[in-house]
Order: structure tokens, then sequence, then C-alpha cells
């Protein structure tokens, strides 16, 4: 009896223990082999025309390819869930433009998120032409924030630009993406309330780098 | 042996595992001491465990609690309730629930009893924060002297104010029982056209006198019904929850006691660790006439372990905004995998989709009252991010920068360095 009830035990612990490594988290996000199978046949059919044209013109495909599955999970309609991967495929090919492909995945979303929330081509391909392997994603991410809180597209560019010919860490553009949004929530105008923050951000001019004049930091005590 | 420690590891698990990961489940296992007192009666104390447990699903939830008491020497189980609800989709606002309830009361050898119902209600929801409904069902209990299944309907109204969440509701209920020809204030009444004479047979079952029409019976099969209108009003503040209820019947005196015409309870709960709680409460439960049991008093206070308070209230599941969420945030653990914790109280499921999950909404995992967490393989970059709360609208987390995403909503945008 006492050998059946250990054996019982045994055996419910080992499905026990199956069962919680069935379950654990990371179990859940395993890749499903084929993402597009979530989606109808008429949609499938066209992202799959979109990502060919994608994988053609050497930009990437896998952002297309999710933002197809995100109207899905949202329960976007069809026309919806096109418009939105080709406006994705129109950006990329934008991007590919303004700052060449040798991007990797992270400047690639960024930068089309920020053409998407309006930052003109040109003022995106200053990032290129200022290029100097200093990682400009963070930045991105931050003006078009921006842009989307209400700050009119050409000061939030020109500051942000110019905080990223200053040198600005990753920290500053976070500091000041956080301070300027509390501001806004407290009802500061948008533009304003860039503006006065800007002058918080510290300098970071590494040595021999050369500043232009009209890039001066301003001075907070004038 | 072998038993007993697999049993204990079993219990152990079901109470307080914090969660499962396709199902959310809740738990807690209360202790301390109750007091009750009946009308007429010396109050009685005993030392009370009460372990409850929730499992939600996004359209189905299953409720089972109870309770035993140690009086003297012996343990005897006090009550024990099982419950499923089954939820519809929201749809144009409107959201249709079918509620099962199976339940024992035991109070002694002279008060025990079964019962079993079920209701249907249609809820109406406003702005994710507010809503009424109405419904009705029917319950049928076991071993007392109702000779009739009880026709329940009703209705309420629910509204989150800040931090309270405030609820009214009406119900009525109906039922032939076999009740004393004498009302409770002791005035002799008729069994009249309604009533109908009964006798009792030896066993204490009722049966019908088909042929007696005799007034000087003792009892009568006698329909009933009175309405109760309760208020009640849950308020968190910190490490606080306040929780009271107050409420009024109405009906005549044969089927209202003096005693159960007002009542009001509160209870209050402070949150010692995230999982540690004090409990303290008292106030007056109105008689329960469909089921045989009296008014009373009562007083408690103990110790809670759970890992989220399970919900009391009558309010439905509805979808909150993201202005509940009290802290979002992302930390590295191993290389490539990020843990994802949200702060967030009084919701029943918590859920994020991004790239990382091929936006496939992904159910964090409830780690004490408010706190909810899942680990994640992200890697290094920027990714975009949705929160939902109970199946609401899908947001952008707070604290992160926001982007709009093509479907008429907001992403959040993060970078992981």
């Amino acid at each position: 009896m006492t050998l059946v009830s250990s054996r019982g035990s045994r055996v419910v612990m080992c499905a026990a223990t199956v069962l919680l490594g069935a379950l654990h988290p990371l179990a859940l996000v395993a890749q499903d082999p084929d993402p597009l199978s979530r989606l109808d046949s008429q949609t499938r059919f066209t992202v799959e025309i979109i990502i060919d044209s994608a994988r053609v013109a050497g930009v990437p495909t896998r952002p297309l390819l999710l933002k197809a599955l995100e109207g899905s999970a949202k329960h976007a309609d069809v026309k919806r869930i096109i418009a939105a991967v080709r406006s994705q495929f129109h950006g990329e090919l934008d991007v590919r433009v303004a700052l060449g492909s040798t991007l990797n995945e992270s400047e690639w979303m960024a930068a089309v998120s920020a053409l998407q929330a309006g930052v003109p081509l040109e003022a995106l391909a200053k990032f290129r032409g200022e290029r100097t392997g200093k990682p400009f994603t963070r930045a991105l991410v931050v003006l078009t924030d921006l842009i989307q809180r209400g700050v009119p597209v050409q000061e939030a560019s020109s500051a942000i630009m110019q905080l990223w010919q200053r040198g600005a860490a990753d920290g500053d553009f976070y500091g000041l993406w956080k301070n300027v949004e509390q501001d806004i929530i407290s009802g500061q105008n948008p533009g304003t309330a860039l503006q006065q923050r800007m002058r918080e951000v510290p300098v970071h001019v590494a040595p021999g780098s050369k500043l232009p004049a009209s890039q001066e930091p301003d001075n907070p005590s004038s | 042996m072998t038993e007993l420690k697999a049993t204990i590891a079993a219990l152990t698990f079901v109470l307080l595992a914090p969660n499962g990961a396709l199902a959310q489940i809740a738990s807690k296992v209360e202790a301390g001491s109750v007091m009750t007192q009946q009308e007429g009666e010396l109050p009685a104390s005993a030392f009370s465990v009460s372990p409850g447990i929730r499992v939600d699903l996004p359209y189905f939830a299953l409720t089972a609690k109870g309770s035993a008491w140690l009086t003297g020497q012996q343990w005897q189980i006090a009550d024990g309730t099982i419950s499923g609800s089954l939820l519809s989709p929201v749809y144009n606002h409107l959201r249709a629930e079918v509620i099962g309830n199976a339940s024992r009361a035991f109070f002694d050898q002279s008060l025990e009893n079964d019962q079993v119902d079920a209701q249907a209600r249609l809820h109406m929801l406003f702005s994710q924060n507010s809503g009424i409904w109405v419904g009705g069902g029917v319950a049928r209990p076991w071993r007392i002297a109702v000779v009739s299944a009880v026709d329940v309907t009703g209705g309420g109204a629910w509204t989150r104010l800040g931090n309270a969440m405030l609820s009214g509701t009406y119900t009525s209920f109906f039922f032939t029982k076999v009740a004393a020809t004498r009302d409770s204030s002791g005035t002799t009444q008729s069994c009249g056209t309604h009533n109908d004479p009964l006798s009792l047979s030896s066993t204490g079952e009722s049966s019908l006198s088909s042929s007696s029409t005799a007034s000087s019976a003792t009892d009568c099969r006698r329909q009933s019904r009175f309405s109760d209108v309760e208020g009640s009003v849950n308020w968190t503040y910190g490490f606080l929850e306040l929780t009271g209820q107050a409420g009024y019947r109405f009906g005549d005196s044969y089927d209202v006691t003096p005693d159960s015409r007002r009542w009001a309870a509160g209870t209050a709960v402070l949150w010692i660790t995230n999982r540690v709680a004090a409990v303290i409460g008292g106030g007056r439960v109105p008689a329960n006439p469909s089921r045989g049991l009296p008014a009373r008093n009562f007083a408690n206070f103990g110790m809670m372990l759970s890992t989220s308070s399970i919900p009391r209230t009558t309010v439905p599941v509805a979808p909150r905004t993201l202005a509940a969420v009290r802290d979002f945030e992302v930390r590295p653990l191993a290389t490539g995998t990020q843990k994802i914790t949200v702060r967030v109280g009084g919701v029943e499921t918590v859920e994020v989709m991004g790239d990382f999950s091929d936006w496939a909404p992904l159910l964090l995992m409830r780690r004490g009252r408010d706190m909810w967490d899942i680990t994640l393989p992200v890697t290094t970059g920027v990714h975009e991010i949705n929160l939902r709360l109970d199946g609401g609208p899908w947001l952008a987390p707070p604290g992160l920068p926001t982007r709009r995403d093509s479907f008429n909503g907001d992403v959040g945008l993060l970078v992981v360095p």
C-alpha cells in the first residue's frame, strides 16, 4: 500500500513538474512557426506580396510581418491592416533613401516611426550626415513621442538634432522626454516645455569636436 | 505519511501558488477569531480558518471558498460555496453573464442546508468606470422549510470614484415556505387565500393536507416575498482596504423579522506585506429566510495570507483604464531576458503583447495584492509594447515614449539597452 502510495506520489510529482514546465511563461512565447497563419487568406495573400516586394527592395521584412500581426491582434479590418503594412513598407523605402540600408532592426523601426509621426525626410537624413557611429535610436524614439504630444515638428526635430550633435547620451534624451511629458501633463504648451527643458540638458562635448556657433548651448542665466 | 505530505504539498500549491500561466489564480487563507451572536442567545466565539481560491479565464471564472470553525476541541465546516460565472464578450456596451452557485451552510445540526442556484444577468457598461445590470434566476434550497424554488430578480449599479468602488443593488426574493400562523410580532394570521394549511409529518417533512382547512393549524404554506436594497463601498488607499455595506429589507412582518429590517457591516484589511494582511471586521448580517438562517451580529479579526483579495462585490468584470497602473517597470534578468512588472490593484487580468511576442497576448502573473509580472525573452533594441487590463482596450504602458499604431491606438516604445 505504501509502495503504491509512494509511486502514486512520484507520478503526481512528475506530472506536476511536467505541467509546471509546460506552463512556464517563457514556454508561452515560443515563436509561432507560421505567424501568418493567424491572418485570413485574403490578408495573408496581400501581405505576402508586400513582403516579397520588400525582400526584392532590400528592406527588412520582419517589421511588415509584425505590423500585420499587430493589426490582427487588435482586430483591425483587412483594409486597415493592409494599409498599415503598405505604409510601413513605404516608410522603410523612405528611410533607406534618408539613412541608407546599413541600419539595424531597431534603427529601422525608430526611423520609420519618426517618419510616420511627421519628421521630414530631410531632417531624418541629417542623422546620416552627422553619423559617426553614434546611436540615434533613442533620439528618434523621443522625437517621435514629442511630436505626438503636440510639439511642433520643426521645433522638435531641430531640438533633438541639436542634442544629438552635442553628444547627448541616451539618459539625457530620456530625462528630457520625462520632464517635457510631465510639463505637458501639467498643462504647459508642448513647444514651450521643450524649449525650457532643453536648457537643462547637460552638454557632452567630446575632446576635439566643435560645435557650430548656432548650436552653442543657451545660457540658462541669460 | 507520504499521502499526508502529498496532500499538504498539493494544498499548499493550490492555495499559495501565485498563479497559473494559462489561467489567473488568486488564493487566500484567512485565520483568526470570529464571534457571533444570534437574537436571544449568548455570544459564541471560535477560531476560524477560511480558504478561498478564484480561477479566472477571459470569459469564465470559478470561485471556491469556505470556512471551518474550531469550537472547543472540534472542527466543523461552517460554510462552503463554489461558483462559476460565464461572461460574454462586450458588444455595444452590453455583456451577458450566467452564474451558477452551489453552497452549504452548516452552523449546527438544526441549521444545516444546501442550495444550488442559477442566475442570468445583462450588464451595460459605461465608459469603463460604471455600469448597471438587471437579472434574475432561481435558487433551490434543500433541507429547510421552503417548499418551492426561490425566484430571485434584481438589478444594480456600480461606479468607480477615484480609489473607491460604489455599488447599489436591489434584489427581490419570492418563494413558498412553511410558516407559523403567527407573524414575527406574535399576531395570529389566517392562512388566507394565498396560504394553504399544512400539517407536518412525523419526520419533519412538510406535506400538504389537502382536505384540511383548519384555521387552527400551527403552520401554513405561505407565499413569501421580500426585497433587499443594499449599498456598498470599497475604498483602497495604499496598504489599507476598507469595505462597508448597509442594507434595508422591504416586506411585511410575516416575511421580515424586526432584527433583519436593516443591517450594516464593515471590514478593514491592512496589508503588512504584499501577501500578508491583518483583517478586522464586524457588523450585522440579516436573516436569510429562504435558507432558514437567522440574523446575527459578528466580529472577526485575524490574519490573511493571500495572493490577492478575492473580490466580494457583485460588480461585473469591466475594462479599466491605465490610469490605475501605479508602476510599470522593465528590468533585465539573464541575457536577453526581461522582467516586466506592473503594479495595479483591483483588476483580474493584466496582459502585454508586442513585437517580442509576435503580437500574441501574454498573461502576466499575479505576485501579490497588486503586483503582476512576466519574464520574457526580449532582445536589445526598440520594441513596441501594449498593455491591457481586464480585457479592455490595448494601450501604451505608462512611463514609456509612445507612437501611433496605425490602428487608432498607441503603442509604447520600449528601448532595451
